[in-house]
């Protein structure tokens, strides 16, 4: 779906290669600073970067800002709405790119996040949880193939981040790509197929869970030992 | 009511909104025709417009053509001009707070003005002069204030706004400083408060296309603003060009604010107080706001206008007092009530 090859932005990444699978929820992970979001930001056309991008096997260059949209779909890490908007709007922005408010596509992706129940609710009448997945749900009702999510569970509670989880990983299974970047190493390995390891805007290590996620890479890149049991259900990952 | 049930909550919506549009036209018309019939000389309107239209002669056709159509005709476009820049400027800034005379585009426009009355720069342009000064004006003191604020924070864009306005009414009062006599110091004074009596017909040649530029700029700029409410990093993730989509809409507002201020001088706080009247009828959606915010500036500024004829005979209060009068307030309890949000 991606693939990146030598991808910079200013000295905040520095030439990371890698390809974005079909199907796949590809996880994110480094410490604070590390240059996560910057990754996404560059994929998403927010970030301007050098190096050799291609979405579906087309130069990232050769995509209209809006046909690249349609394709791409970005949820930053914060967001916030200005305006008292309904979360039905909201949902409905995410049509920009398409130029139009098809509503049969907006319920859906409100259904798909489990918030159709408050649709005309205020958005700052909801809590953070259910925000997140108004948030969400603006991003799936551009219909995008490729979905960068940069750390969408890091302010929610442990049901509602097992339920976006699930959600990003049945959306990747439909024939679509995630790419997520994450904090919680235990749900990484539960929910990410593969994993990107990146510190100071270098690659690490990338590859199956079990190959990124050993107690000598995590204590190397994180400067703090951490216990790993990845043959629990569900895999643990501490620090020590 | 069945239909209702066949229709979906986008037509819902559009229909809401046609509906407002409609409502605010048809009290604009009612609006315009009390307006027409305000003045010191009891006449019958009805008859002077005809005479007027049809080139006729007559007491009538005078008071209704020279002096009562212009007045209401700018009184409407200067109200619509703010009301629509005001909406448009809280969208692209995301700041409920951000109002042409706040943010110093009216002051940067006011400036320009000033200086073609006094030094009689761009003599060639005739009656154009003033407006494209203060067109200038505007958009150097909103280029300027983006630049200083740097982001669309709510506090900054304030405090960048108060330091342009300073700077601008420094460089005013210069110009008032170094006046060439009394008389023409008062007529600019006069016009600095702000009015929209005794102007000519020639002045809608000027607020007209402005008028016709600005909206369109602006109005074509609709989906940027929606994108804007979730900030510039989603708008731009969604295809939108925010850059160049900010830039015309600021030349929009430039365009629009400049020449309502080098024809009426400043009317303050309508650009603030119209879009936050309107905002709840239009589920607080900043693309849906701006053609009510113009309607309802332009209905606000000839009911202004409407109020000041009818205060007792002798000094009149210029419109941009009573304005600013009614819109001060309503800026400090804004600030009461937004003040939470801040802190």
């Amino acid at each position: 779906m991606i693939s990146l090859t030598k991808l910079s932005v200013d000295d905040r990444i520095k030439n990371i290669s890698f390809n974005l699978k079909n199907g796949e929820v590809l996880g994110i992970i480094g410490p604070n600073g590390a240059g996560k979001s910057t990754l996404l930001k560059a994929i998403a056309g927010v970030e301007k970067f050098t190096g050799k991008l291609l979405i579906k096997q087309q130069a990232f260059e050769d995509f209209g800002p809006k046909q690249r949209a349609r394709v791409v779909g970005f949820l930053p890490q914060s967001v916030n709405s200005v305006w008292s908007l309904k979360v039905e709007d909201i949902v409905t922005l995410g049509r920009i790119p398409w130029g139009d408010e098809n509503s049969q596509i907006v319920q859906q992706a409100m259904d798909e996040a489990k918030i159709s129940q408050f649709s005309k609710r205020d958005i700052n009448e909801l809590s953070g949880g259910e925000r997140a997945r108004v948030w969400l749900a603006r991003v799936l009702a551009g219909k995008p193939q490729i979905l960068l999510a940069d750390e969408p569970i890091s302010s929610l509670d442990i049901h509602y981040q097992i339920e976006v989880m699930e959600l990003l990983k049945s959306f990747a299974h439909r024939g679509n790509s995630v790419m997520v970047a994450i904090h919680d190493l235990s749900l990484a390995a539960r929910y990410c197929d593969r994993l990107c390891l990146i510190k100071d805007g270098e690659l690490i290590k990338l590859g199956d869970p079990t190959d990124v996620l050993t107690e000598s890479i995590l204590t190397d890149a994180y400067q703090v030992p951490v216990f790993t049991n990845l043959r629990a259900n569900p895999p643990v990952i501490l620090p020590k | 009511m069945s239909w209702s049930l066949d229709l979906g909550t986008r037509n819902k919506v559009e229909c809401m909104e046609k509906t407002l549009n409609s409502f605010l036209v048809f009290l604009l018309v009612i609006v315009f025709w009390i307006s027409l019939n305000i003045g010191s000389t009891p006449i019958a309107v009805g008859s002077g417009l005809f005479d007027w239209l049809s080139n006729q002669q007559s007491q009538e056709a005078l008071i209704v053509g020279e002096i009562r159509l212009p007045r209401t005709l700018i009184a409407i476009l200067v109200g619509a001009a703010l009301g629509i820049s005001g909406a448009a400027l809280q969208g692209l800034l995301r700041n409920p707070l951000a109002d042409p005379g706040l943010i110093g585009a009216s002051q940067g426009a006011a400036l320009g003005a000033a200086t073609v009355f006094y030094f009689g720069v761009f003599a060639s342009l005739g009656v154009f002069a003033t407006a494209v000064a203060g067109l200038l004006g505007a958009m150097a003191a909103l280029l300027i204030m983006l630049a200083l604020a740097g982001s669309g924070r709510p506090a900054l864009v304030i405090m960048a706004g108060l330091a342009i306005s300073t700077v601008a009414s420094a460089a005013l009062a210069m110009v008032l400083n170094f006046a060439p006599n009394p008389y023409a110091m008062q007529e600019l004074v006069f016009w600095l408060l702000g009015s929209v009596s005794n102007r000519g017909m020639e002045s809608l040649l000027v607020l007209i296309p402005a008028m016709i530029i600005g909206c369109t700029l602006i109005l074509y700029q609709q989906r940027l603003l929606a994108g804007l409410s979730l900030g510039e990093q989603v708008a731009e993730s969604m295809g939108l060009a925010v850059a160049r989509g900010s830039r015309i809409i600021v030349l929009g507002a430039a365009i629009l604010v400049g020449s309502a201020v080098s024809i009426a001088g400043s009317i303050g706080f309508v650009g603030l107080l119209v879009p936050h009247l309107v905002r709840p009828f239009v589920g607080y959606r900043p693309e849906k706001l701006l053609i009510p915010s113009a309607l309802v500036g332009a209905i606000l500024v000839c009911v202004a206008d409407i109020v000041i004829r009818w205060l007792p005979p002798g000094r009149e209060l210029k419109l941009g007092v009573l304005t600013s009068l009614i819109g001060a307030p309503f800026f400090v309890w804004l600030i009461w009530k937004e003040r939470k949000r801040w802190i």
